[in-house]
């Protein structure tokens, strides 16, 4: 049982698209392919296709009516025997305002062959707005209610199927009773009370017509109408998130646009005609302010007369339909738009004009939805169904898409902009922050050395202290209370080797002239009591010089050169003593001369242990230095003590 | 006849200046004392011509007696004799108002000829404590002269004449007295005269220095 049905159903559509080897089927097929095609292809390429399939006009079987005989009457017949009007389709009420019965129209034709086996249709292109069908005095099946005239949409093309049986061959009438508004009362013309030219033809052929027409005008519209309030709610949206005016502006002026479509193509609007046809009018101001403001607004200015104009121009408009009357209506809600769509040209263009010279990416966002409206315009001019009944709706659709596309776009730029430069920013105050931290562990790891030192200081001193206190205390009994010379002289010599190693632990550099001072005031006082001449032999330069010697350098070179006029006074019997101190850039150099017997070789062992050359010589290598010592019976003693700086 | 301060804690030590002291002047009274509190005790009850001042005390340093030697004596000479021989030590003594310094370990006949050089007005003069003389003088000329002087006596800012100046910069170039006499055309007790006052000055200097700051509420003490 399912099955058949479902069979059924594909046989029914099959027969719709079966192959019939005939031309003007052949074109019905094409444009029922057409018609399918509208769910696959976007819209312009339908339209495209639907303009090369459509216009070919089977002309080979359609009759077109062009004139009527009409009669205004309320009668349900064609009233016979009054006086009739001929007048030429298409035909629109725009005698008299207060027109409002019915007018009778009465089209003949004339069927020369026999109606074939295929079914016969009246093809209304457009009527407008009820209308009753009379088929040779048969009342025909319409859409036509009593009541209150109101105001329909009339963009739908009407296609009646004409029954076989009622057809005569030769002469037919039809008879059409329509009821509207006259064109004063509306507010544009396709909503007038109008009749098209009608086509009487072959059901398929003209439902073919009827078909992409509707798609032209409706279906397109539909699909358009939804983009473009689904972008009025996305810039709404983006407002929101990102408090940016102009995209609520927009996105406000793409909303209103997209109503102000879908009542303008309802059929029915539950309110009486004046009214409603005021409303369409009263809405549009808001709709031109908003987007003149969106404009504004993403220039960046606020001109306070302009926006309050602009609002102001939202009162005028209603009030000066209410002023105009309804009979009116036509006459003041005709320049309005006109009025409307010249300051939004004139603000589009003078921003495009203000983009273009300060921030071009704006203007091509904006100018590229121009273009694209500007484009569809002519499109729709060329390609369009006849009559184009509202032009530039599609192209404001697409417009307002790509111009949402375009906004998004720059919105991602900045954003990008923004991203990038915040993250420049963190890096840069991260990069701060470790060089900070840097310079934080650099002063501590300084503070660090300066306490310890401090530290190590302190300790050199309590060392220093203690060592004279317990070890110089008792090396000084020893001097004062021994009998034995040698006992006191070496107690002597032991303090005094005590003072300068807690000088060296303790002291700080010394400078070269202040050290060659101790020196020499050192040497002459033992000299000269030792009877010696003492030749001081030191440049200037060393003595202005301004290199410093390590405590230890100083402390071991103090101990040399008294271990050598010690030596001096006691062995060699020496008259002259000749001391020459140089420094250059790395080394400083000290040599003694006398001009005595020289240290005897043997006589070296036996000197007090610690003393003696090797001592001395040791002790300069200790200090990355040398000590060369040359003596001798006859040539007397040179050292030459070498110290790094 | 002199009436003669001994301070020092070593029994040792002190037995042996004792008989230094008697040696170069003899007939002289020995006043001894181990303790700074009691050196201080013995200043306050008789006079003294000469006072022996060892630095290194068990209860504090002997730079306290010679302060108030020359506090409440002031024709006491005072004598610092020490261990150290660096001018850490050595020149807060001095500025308190020592006569010069003996080091102890040195040979008694050179302790002799040293006690008497300073009875006689020649205190010696290291290289060392000449460099700090002449660092410390020089700090004194940098400092600006107080406008106002707080304090009732007279604050003076003593500065060294070119002669000290020059025999302060041969000493510490190392030259020994004789030897400066030489250079400057001057007898040896002339220098000697120069280093006296410079002594003098230091003292005096450093007292008015310290009631400066003691005026100064202890900010910025040295």
């Amino acid at each position: 049982m399912q099955n058949r049905r479902q069979r059924g159903w594909a046989v029914s559509r099959h027969r719709i698209v079966a192959p019939i080897p005939e031309l003007n089927s052949l074109l019905s097929l094409f444009s029922c392919l057409a018609c399918q095609c509208r769910r696959l292809c976007g819209p312009w390429l339908w339209l495209l296709a639907a303009a090369l399939g459509g216009h070919f006009d089977a002309q080979a079987q359609t009759l077109t009516l062009s004139t009527a005989e009409t009669v205004r009457s309320e009668s349900a017949r064609f009233p016979e025997g009054q006086a009739i009007q001929r007048v030429n389709l298409p035909h629109v009420w725009d005698k008299d305002a207060r027109e409002n019965s019915p007018l009778w129209y009465r089209l003949r034709f004339r069927l020369d062959q026999p109606p074939s086996n295929t079914q016969q249709a009246a093809y209304f292109e457009h009527v407008c707005s009820q209308f009753e069908l009379q088929i040779n005095g048969q009342v025909l099946a319409t859409p036509f209610s009593a009541g209150p005239v109101r105001s329909r949409a009339c963009h739908e093309p009407v296609l009646v199927p004409l029954p076989a049986a009622l057809l005569r061959p030769g002469d037919n009438v039809l008879d059409v009773r329509l009821r509207g508004q006259p064109l004063q009362r509306v507010a544009m013309r396709s909503r007038a009370a109008a009749l098209a030219p009608v086509v009487i033809g072959p059901h398929d052929t003209l439902r073919a017509c009827a078909e992409q027409a509707r798609m032209g005008n409706l279906d397109l519209s539909i699909a358009l109408t939804t983009v473009a309030a689904l972008c009025g709610l996305a810039a709404l949206g983006m407002a929101r998130v990102s408090h940016l005016d102009y995209l609520a502006y927009m996105g406000a002026a793409a909303l209103g646009w997209a109503l102000w479509l879908t009542l303008m193509h309802l059929t029915e609007l539950p309110l009486p005609a004046p009214w409603a046809e005021a409303l369409l009018v009263t809405l549009l101001p808001p709709i031109a302010a908003a987007g003149m403001l969106f404009l504004l607004r993403y220039c960046g200015l606020a001109v306070g007369w302009l926006e309050t104009a602009v609002w102001l121009q939202c009162l005028i408009v209603p009030l000066s339909l209410v002023l105009a009357g309804a009979d009116r209506l036509h006459a003041i809600a005709q320049p309005w738009p006109i009025i409307l769509g010249l300051e939004l040209v004139v603000i589009v263009g003078w921003f495009l004009q203000r983009a273009w010279q300060w921030s071009r990416p704006d203007f091509w966002v904006v100018g590229i939805p121009v273009a694209v409206f500007l484009v569809s315009l002519a499109l729709e001019s060329v390609f369009g169904p006849d009559p184009v009944l509202l032009p530039g709706k599609h192209g404001m659709n697409l417009a307002l898409a790509t111009l949402l596309a375009g906004l998004s776009w720059r919105l991602y730029q900045r954003y990008r902009q923004d991203l990038d430069a915040a993250q420049n920013a963190r890096a840069q105050l991260e990069k701060r922050l470790q060089d900070t931290i840097n310079d934080r562990d650099k002063d501590h790891g300084h503070m660090a050395e300066m306490r310890m030192e401090q530290v190590a200081a302190k300790e050199r001193k309590r060392i220093a202290a203690d060592l004279h206190d317990d070890l110089g205390a008792k090396l000084l009994t020893i001097v004062h209370t021994s009998d034995n010379e040698r006992i006191a002289t070496l107690g002597r010599e032991a303090l005094e080797e005590m003072r300068l190693s807690v000088r060296g632990l303790t002291g700080k550099p010394v400078q070269l002239g202040d050290a060659v001072g101790d020196w020499r005031s050192e040497a002459m006082m033992r000299l000269s009591q030792g009877g010696v001449e003492l030749v001081w032999n030191v440049s200037d330069e060393v003595l202005l010089s301004e290199r410093k010697l390590s405590a230890r350098a100083y402390v071991q070179t103090t101990r040399i050169l008294r271990e050598a006029i010690s030596n001096l006074l006691k062995h060699s019997k020496a008259t002259l003593c000749e001391v020459r101190v140089q420094a250059d850039m790395n080394d400083f150099e000290m040599t003694i001369i006398d001009n005595g017997n020289g240290i005897p070789m043997e006589l070296d062992g036996k000197l007090d242990r610690g003393h003696g050359m090797m001592t001395m010589k040791s002790r300069a290598k200790q200090l990355q230095g040398q000590c060369l010592v040359e003596s001798g019976p006859g040539f007397g003693t040179t050292i030459r003590l070498t110290l790094p700086l | 006849m002199k009436q003669i301060l001994l301070l020092e804690d070593l029994p040792e030590i002190r037995a042996w200046l004792r008989a230094l002291v008697l040696q170069v002047f003899p007939g002289s009274t020995v006043v001894e004392a181990a303790r700074v509190h009691d050196a201080l005790q013995q200043v306050s009850a008789q006079r003294f011509d000469l006072a022996m001042v060892d630095l290194g005390l068990p209860d504090g340093s002997g730079v306290k007696v010679v302060q108030a030697l020359r506090e409440h004596q002031p024709d006491a000479q005072s004598v610092v004799v020490t261990i150290h021989d660096d001018d850490d030590h050595l020149f807060p003594a001095l500025q308190a108002g020592a006569y010069g310094y003996l080091l102890k370990e040195q040979p008694r006949e050179q302790l002799m000829e040293h006690l008497q050089r300073i009875s006689q007005g020649e205190p010696p003069l290291s290289p060392s404590i000449a460099r700090r003389m002449i660092s410390y003088f020089s700090a004194q000329a940098a400092k600006p002269v107080p406008q106002q002087p707080m304090v009732d006596t007279l604050v003076p800012n003593v500065q060294l004449t070119e002669r000290e100046r020059e025999v302060l910069l041969r000493v510490a170039k190392g030259f020994t007295l004789p030897e400066i006499g030489v250079q400057l055309g001057l007898s040896r007790h002339t220098i000697a005269d120069y280093v006296k006052q410079i002594y003098r000055k230091l003292n005096v200097s450093s007292r008015a220095e310290a009631a400066l700051e003691a005026q100064r509420l202890g900010l910025f003490r040295r």
